[in-house]
């Protein structure tokens, strides 16, 4: 690793909690519900059979190819949005609704401010597509392991605990 | 923690805004041919069948032409198995009737009509064209016949004195006006054609139905039967529901059903021609109401 790097990183002493994490993300995904999700639930169920279960849905997509192509393109659809919400309040803010209740924020590792490309790249693992998939494997492992997503390692990201001074 | 408090007002605008948006993007979802949902269509069949849609703001009805186009449309969307027809109508033209009929009869797809409240006369020639008929018990269905009464108006001109003035260059040009009276050898010529076109409807009923022609002759008085009723006779099949339809295509085609209503998607043009119409009619029922105010007998 770069000494530069390896200088910087030991700057950066309050790393968020991985639980702390977790949680301000689903409080996200939890307001993202409601703004985002809701209004595609009617269409959903216009689309997909009514009581069904996961066999049923499943024999259903079976059956139906254009059907599942038109849900994938709704939920890169959804995904976008939602990525929306992320890269706009952490480029502005720094922290995301979730986030700022639970005392994180996002720093830049190499730069003083936060870059709206930094923020793009950091939530692209939203998109339900290849290759960004496979961050939905990778980016809890290295999370756990490294304490930095691997997303976060690609933008020069880091989310760390606010301190008592705000800071 | 001032900072914090701050920053709300900016958020929950950037929250309202992106609720907007997600609305929109559902919208455009909802709204674009692209998104077919479902794998068996269902196309109406409401109110009177005419060849060609109405351009009246009173008049509601299925036009033959988008009928048979959205006929189409299911027969050729692979993520359609089946086809619905939702009938709820008391006829129309027969020359539509046929024209649904044969294009139902054409494609390759199980079809089902499912008679609601009344499926008589050019509606049930569509639905005898479908694979299975499934109507309420208290359906009305029948009306085998064809009319073509009219109201004669000869007797209020000549009461107001008024002459309708006869010029035509054929004997028969202007038969069946309603502004003289109708002569015998006239009357005969229409029941002639009436006759023909019932003895089409006849043919119809009883090669879709597997009946003979001379028992469907006999119960072609133009009566409309009850759901029950015409089960016995054999101009149904099974009496029910909505439900009844899933489990038929469920049996018959081994799929999960999930209906999708194939419709004429309104343009920009339409609905803002149905808005003006809306309010056209609005401000003429306005003026008239006003103009016919009752005046007091007395005033002060």
């Amino acid at each position: 690793m770069p000494k530069k790097l390896i200088k910087e990183k030991k700057l950066i002493s309050n790393f968020a909690n991985p639980y702390k994490r977790i949680l301000a993300f689903f409080i996200d995904i939890l307001i993202l519900q409601f703004i985002v999700i809701t209004p595609f639930r009617s269409f959903f169920n216009s689309l997909l059979p009514e009581n069904g279960n996961f066999s049923s849905y499943y024999s259903f997509m079976q059956q139906n190819p254009v059907i599942v192509d038109n849900l994938i393109s709704i939920f890169i659809a959804i995904s976008s949005l939602m990525i929306i919400y992320f890269v706009y309040l952490e480029y502005k803010y720094g922290q995301t609704i979730g986030k700022m209740i639970m005392k994180l924020k996002i720093i830049s590792i190499d730069k003083k401010e936060l870059g709206i490309f930094q923020c793009m790249a950091r939530n692209l693992f939203l998109m339900p597509v290849f290759p960004f998939i496979l961050l939905w494997a990778i980016d809890p492992i290295y999370l756990f392991v490294k304490g930095q997503r691997l997303s976060e390692v690609i933008s020069k990201t880091q989310t760390i605990e606010v301190t008592a001074d705000g800071k | 923690m001032e900072n914090n408090k701050r920053k709300i007002g900016p958020i929950i605008g950037f929250l309202i805004m992106l609720w907007i948006f997600s609305i929109f993007v559902s919208f455009f979802y909802s709204s674009s041919d692209q998104t077919s949902s479902g794998n068996v269509a269902v196309i109406k069949v409401y109110g009177a069948i005419t060849t060609i849609p109405s351009d009246s703001y009173f008049e509601s009805g299925t036009a033959a032409n988008n009928i048979i186009g959205l006929i189409e449309k299911a027969s050729k969307d692979p993520s359609i198995k089946a086809i619905v027809l939702d009938i709820n109508s008391g006829g129309g033209s027969p020359v539509a009737s046929d024209e649904i009929g044969n294009k139902i009869s054409s494609i390759q797809k199980p079809t089902v009509a499912w008679i609601r409240d009344i499926g008589a006369s050019g509606a049930y020639w569509i639905a005898s064209n479908t694979d299975q008929i499934i109507a309420n018990r208290m359906s009305l269905v029948g009306s085998i016949g064809v009319t073509g009464s009219y109201i004669e108006f000869a007797e209020l001109l000549n009461k107001y004195n008024l002459t309708y003035r006869r010029l035509v260059s054929g004997k028969y040009k202007d038969t069946g006006t309603p502004f003289r009276e109708l002569e015998a050898d006239e009357e005969e010529l229409l029941m002639d054609l009436i006759n023909e076109l019932h003895g089409y409807f006849v043919e119809e009923v009883a090669k879709n139905r597997n009946l003979s022609v001379e028992f469907t002759s006999q119960i072609a008085t133009g009566e409309v039967f009850s759901g029950k009723k015409s089960l016995d006779l054999g101009l149904i099949d099974q009496i029910g529901g909505i439900n009844e339809v899933r489990a038929y295509l469920e049996d018959e085609l081994n799929i999960t059903v999930a209906y999708t209503v194939f419709e004429e998607q309104a343009s920009l043009v339409d609905v803002l021609r149905n808005i003006i119409n809306e309010q056209s009619f609005a401000i003429g029922q306005g003026i008239g109401s006003f103009l016919n105010k009752e005046q007091p007998l007395v005033k002060i």
